[in-house]
């Protein structure tokens, strides 16, 4: 192996992904020249580079920082919904509540309506009774100096 | 509980479910953020974005593909778009600076730690690696991150990308060369070859 082919095998070398035959020519040639295994030994370090960030942690507090930023978004979240509902409850409420107004307004109308018709009433029968009455007066005046006679 | 019962129950808002699905996804959604930010508080904090994405779109759920494809699309596509509001900001700012020149400012870069606790060769070493797979185009970045980070099977990949598998192949393919190019800028010979 030269040089050159050392480009070819570097990423299978690295990545310990080499048919025993070539890696065995691979580490011939490095360990006789000093510039290849100056490259070897560089990408190495930072192949065990990796493997050290990929050993590397998240805090233990993560998961629970992460549930209370959670809840308190659907905290957030279902009271903007009720306010949202309360938003459209608005104009309904405002609605019905004109409606009640008018209702109650119309059924102390209609209320008052009728008292007044009912004294018109009674009035008039209290009236129609004296007339009643006093022209009864006159028949049986009547009658009484037409059996005189 | 199922893939469909927690479905099912986040669409009902049932808090057992929410936990579930915390509890289920919560690693890999962080790893992955953090595998393309480069910085564990951003990745944790995006990823309380990235949950409430996965609520608020949990009806658009087609069942195309399985339910931890979906998670992690949703996971690449915020933290893709964090890059980029990260980006632009650093420009605005970097505008900023050059109109406040007697200020010192002490320069930001997003997505990159400030953590003293790993040796400074090592620290530049994985600063110098964050910023070689955050210069890859988006595809191959993708593409790289799934299957070297989370050793994501190249279906999978073309699942979470919706790319055929041998664009899958491809991208990863030319990610390593081109990462090859930008990790070991000191052998100019060898990039020449």
């Amino acid at each position: 192996m030269v040089c050159n082919d050392i480009k070819t095998y570097l990423s299978g070398y690295i990545e310990d992904d080499l048919p025993i035959e070539i890696r065995r020519a691979f580490e011939e040639h490095i360990q006789s020249c000093t510039y290849c295994s100056g490259i070897v030994s560089e990408l190495l370090s930072y192949e065990r580079l990796i493997g050290k960030e990929k050993a590397t942690n998240p805090n233990s507090f993560a998961g629970t920082r992460i549930l209370q930023r959670l809840e308190s978004e659907l905290e957030s979240k279902n009271y903007h919904r009720r306010m949202r509902h309360l938003h459209l409850l608005q104009p309904a409420l405002v609605t019905f509540g004109l409606i009640l107004a008018l209702f109650i307004g119309f059924i102390i109308g209609r209320e008052r309506g009728l008292n007044v018709n009912s004294e018109y009433v009674n009035t008039y029968q209290i009236e129609n009774l004296r007339s009643d009455l006093f022209i009864s007066d006159f028949i049986d005046e009547d009658q009484s100096l037409l059996s005189n006679k | 509980m199922t893939d469909q019962e927690l479905i099912e129950g986040i669409i009902k808002r049932d808090r057992i479910a929410i936990r579930q699905l915390v509890d289920q996804y919560q690693r890999k959604v962080i790893k992955v953020a953090y595998y393309f930010l480069g910085n564990m508080e951003d990745a944790e904090d995006l990823s309380q974005d990235i949950f409430l994405e996965i609520m608020e779109s949990i009806n658009k759920f087609r069942k195309e593909a399985s339910f931890s494809t979906w998670v992690y699309r949703i996971t690449v596509n915020k933290s893709l778009n964090r890059i980029r509001k990260n980006k632009r900001g650093a420009m605005i700012s970097h505008l900023e600076s050059l109109f406040r020149p007697s200020q010192e400012s002490e320069t930001c870069h997003p997505g990159i730690p400030s953590t003293s606790f790993t040796p400074l060769e090592e620290e530049e070493k994985r600063m110098l690696l964050h910023r070689a797979i955050g210069s890859l185009p988006e595809n191959q970045r993708i593409s790289f991150v799934l299957h070297k980070f989370e050793e994501r099977s190249y279906k999978e990949i073309s699942e979470i990308m919706s790319v055929s598998l041998s664009s899958v192949e491809s991208l990863i393919h030319r990610a390593k060369m081109n990462l090859q190019k930008r990790l070991i800028p000191n052998f100019p010979e060898y990039l020449k070859k």
